[in-house]
């Protein structure tokens, strides 16, 4: 029987953090910029270009998951047919949208003074960015025979996390420009008070709603973090140091000293959480598989031990050779 | 046009024929299986206990979950309805394999590419049956065209009342099972 989904490990899950979390605090602060506010010309083109690092890392990191890493570029062969190309053609939109918005912030750049065409380019770079932090959500939903992953709410609660990390996100760079006593980052310090607490009954009600699902694996995967061997992980990971914690601290706190540990906090929640979702959506037991199997590890190691051990009968056998 | 394939599981002995034909075959590393024969049981309560083997390789689905989630394009279906992988165009996301419900895709990890049972077409495009319904003794395994309505597999299916594995996850596989 799985005893976990085995084939994504923690790589995909930091890329889906790292993307979403740049992708968010991106748009929380160019919807700042549109509204008018004016501490977006003091830290919007450092917080695109922390946007654009986050999902090349997270690109880089998926990247070297591959075993064929010099046909990378196939991944964007099907992007209206496979979610997956779609993603990658969507990152391919979302990075460099980022990286002209951003280039608006610094005065050395010609085109710096013309606010019109930062407008344009904020209004598409959103949509991109909105897209990119969804689409996992709908790729993982392709899964059938994995229905932990196939509830509705899966790219909502993605969503929501997703925010949550990228408004942390914005108050770390808040903090180290100079701004962590700003009106303005109270504002997004409530914000994340908010999405926390949105977090704290989106993410443990859709793993209770997948408990009580009708389908046995997505029972199976949901118990894995309800009670199982993810559970320590999971609340405490998750949901007590990830967001309890965080969502006291920044309802109760405002010093930057502890809006920096309540950010610190909401990303190890937010990567818990990709790492938990990922692994704990485990296949339908098809007939058979309800006997524990041999890992591919333990069949590696057993066929490692005979073949060493045809070998030392050889060399007795036929010591010429 | 489109291949299927029949298992009869009252046949079925669970003797690994399959199995090893099928390595042999497609010269497969240890550890390597297309077609994995399960034990099954014994279930049911005393005295109405039974137990049997089935044999689970690549169910060639018509709405193949892998198929709609390759992102090269290296997994696709051929116009007779086999799912094939093309090795050149896989870079070895392995998103295929998370999808994959029945779990029947494996990383070859010489070749860096995902591999599965190809209901041996290159056979079939020959003349010839699949590997393993030659090796069966049993004769528990039929190929044949699931579009002819004369054809013996449609006939024993239809006689049999066989039916896919997992019919419910909705993605119509081409491969069907006469149960004990």
């Amino acid at each position: 029987m799985e005893k976990q989904q085995e084939y994504w490990g923690s790589q995909p899950a930091w890329y889906f953090f790292l993307a979403a979390m740049g992708a968010m605090m991106f748009v929380i602060a160019a919807v700042t910029d549109l509204v008018g506010n004016p501490i977006a010309g003091q830290i919007n083109g450092w917080v695109s270009i922390v946007s654009l690092v986050a999902a090349g890392v997270g690109a880089l990191l998926l990247l070297e998951e591959l075993t064929h890493k010099t046909k990378g570029h196939l991944v964007n062969a099907r992007p209206f047919a496979s979610v997956m190309s779609f993603g990658s053609l969507i990152q391919s939109l979302y990075m460099p949208l980022v990286f002209i918005y951003g280039t608006f912030f610094f005065s050395f750049i010609p085109w710096a003074g013309l606010g019109w065409l930062k407008t344009i380019v904020a209004v598409l770079a959103i949509i991109a960015a909105l897209l990119y932090v969804t689409y996992p959500g709908v790729e993982l939903g392709e899964a059938k025979g994995r229905g932990f992953w196939n509830g509705g709410g899966l790219i909502g609660v993605f969503l929501i996390n997703g925010t949550a990390t990228g408004a942390a996100a914005l108050i770390l760079v808040l903090c180290i420009f100079g701004y962590g006593e700003d009106a303005y980052t109270v504002t997004i310090k409530n914000v994340l008070a908010a999405l926390l607490v949105a977090q704290l009954f989106a993410i443990p009600g859709y793993v209770l709603g997948m408990k009580l699902s009708s389908a046995e694996e997505a029972r199976r995967g949901a118990n894995k973090l309800w009670s199982g061997e993810f559970s320590s992980a999971f609340w405490g990971g998750v949901v007590i140091f990830g967001t309890i914690v965080p969502m006291i601290v920044s309802l109760l706190f405002s010093s930057v000293y502890w809006l920096v540990m309540a950010a610190v906090l909401v990303f190890i929640g937010g990567v818990s959480f990709r790492i938990d979702f990922l692994r704990a959506a485990v296949r339908v037991i098809l007939p058979g598989e309800e006997k524990d199997e041999m890992s591919s590890k333990e069949i590696a190691k057993l066929a490692n031990a005979l073949e060493t051990r045809w070998q030392e009968k050889a060399s007795c056998l036929n010591p010429q050779k | 046009m489109h291949w299927g394939m029949l298992i009869d599981l009252r046949k079925c002995v669970g003797c690994y024929a399959c199995t090893v034909a099928c390595q042999n075959e497609n010269e497969l590393p240890f550890g390597m299986q297309y077609c994995k024969v399960s034990k099954v049981g014994p279930i049911g309560d005393y005295p109405n206990l039974t137990s049997y083997n089935i044999p689970i390789g690549c169910m060639h689905c018509e709405d193949a979950p892998c198929v709609d989630g390759c992102p090269t394009g290296a997994s696709y279906h051929r116009e007779d309805g086999i799912v094939a992988i093309d090795p050149d165009k896989c870079v070895g996301c392995q998103f295929c394999m998370v999808v994959c419900p029945y779990g029947v895709r494996q990383m070859n990890e010489k070749t860096g590419a995902v591999e599965k049972c190809s209901m041996c077409f290159t056979r079939l495009e020959e003349g010839m049956v699949t590997r393993c319904v030659e090796t069966c003794q049993l004769q528990a395994r039929h190929v044949g065209d699931l579009d002819d309505p004369d054809s013996e597999i449609v006939k024993l299916i239809r006689k049999n009342n066989a039916q896919p594995l997992y019919s419910h996850l909705g993605t119509k596989p081409s491969i069907y099972y006469i149960m004990p």
